[in-house]
């Protein structure tokens, strides 16, 4: 990411240039992790059915030889050799922080379960 | 079908509501409630949020809308002032922002009708528009807009992806 005001090359975790002090508006969304959310300015609940899941995984975590699946509340990791079941994943409290054109907002996990026929998910908001 | 469904409580709706500039709306029990000072005085309004599939409709019933102003004749030309405005100004800011993002100007329908409780203003943003600007956004998933539910808890967004070989 490069600052706007003098173009210096600047950290995707900046929100202020390190040279000039000029702020840092990233023009896609950044997702920092381990930032401290803060009070919440509400919740949002995300549910996506089997389908869903394994379209995202297919298109974003399928590659190289590797296949991720989800079934039955199983993320299954397959290549040539290797089969590999996730049934739980600890993500709660998990803390992301999104900088975008909109500004920034920052996620905090509350819930992530892998159910029989879904995943969902209950996220903190909090709204810079 | 590839369901996906994301839910936005009232907190939270109403957080990224006082994010934008130069409007006062509220959302409460399943209604938006607007607020608007105009030159001849100030105008308190719901605002009845629906979908019906191919449009999201944003509905002020008129006979809601309340004016600091008394007496019928004054409050008539009060709401009728406040629609003006509220009309004009969502093809003025709305307009653009949807020619921005590629949507063109049937996106949005502006129209006052008559039903059975009284004169209706309607805001109404094609599904379709949304649509294609949801499948623009990432072609192969094609995410699709099924259904906007607004209920006291918040608003539910409800969609599919359809994977495009």
């Amino acid at each position: 990411m490069k600052c706007e005001s003098c173009g210096k090359e600047a950290s995707l975790e900046d929100r202020f240039c390190q040279d000039c002090g000029g702020r840092l508006t990233p023009t896609h969304p950044v997702v920092v992790a381990g930032t401290d959310t803060g009070s919440s300015d509400g919740t949002a609940k995300i549910q996506l059915d089997s389908n869903a899941v394994n379209i995202l995984l297919k298109e974003f975590a399928s590659k190289d030889g590797t296949e991720v699946t989800y079934k039955g509340g199983q993320i299954q990791v397959q290549r040539p050799g290797l089969k590999l079941s996730v049934t739980q994943l600890p993500l709660d409290d998990t803390r992301l922080r999104l900088d975008g054109t909109f500004g920034t907002v920052k996620l905090q996990l509350a819930n992530f379960n892998l159910e029989e026929h879904q995943v969902s998910l209950k996220v903190n908001v909090s709204l810079d | 079908m590839a369901e996906f469904k994301v839910q936005v409580d009232e907190k939270l709706l109403n957080s990224i509501l006082k994010q934008i500039p130069e409007q006062k709306l509220e959302y409460r029990h399943g209604c938006f409630l607007g607020a608007a000072k105009l030159p001849v005085g100030a105008v308190k309004a719901v605002v009845i949020p629906s979908f019906n599939g191919s449009y999201v409709v944003f509905a002020v019933p008129f006979k809601e809308i309340k004016g600091d102003l008394t007496g019928k004749f004054f409050l008539s030309k009060l709401i009728s002032v406040f629609w003006g405005t509220i009309s004009k100004q969502a093809e003025k800011v709305a307009l653009p922002v949807l020619r921005k993002y590629g949507m063109g100007a049937d996106t949005l329908v502006i129209e006052k009708v008559k039903e059975a409780g009284g004169e209706v203003g309607k805001i109404k943003v094609s599904v379709n528009a949304i649509n294609r600007w949801l499948e623009a956004q990432h072609p192969r998933l094609s995410p699709n807009l099924t259904g906007l539910i607004f209920s006291s808890e918040g608003v539910e967004v409800v969609g599919d992806l359809r994977v495009v070989a």
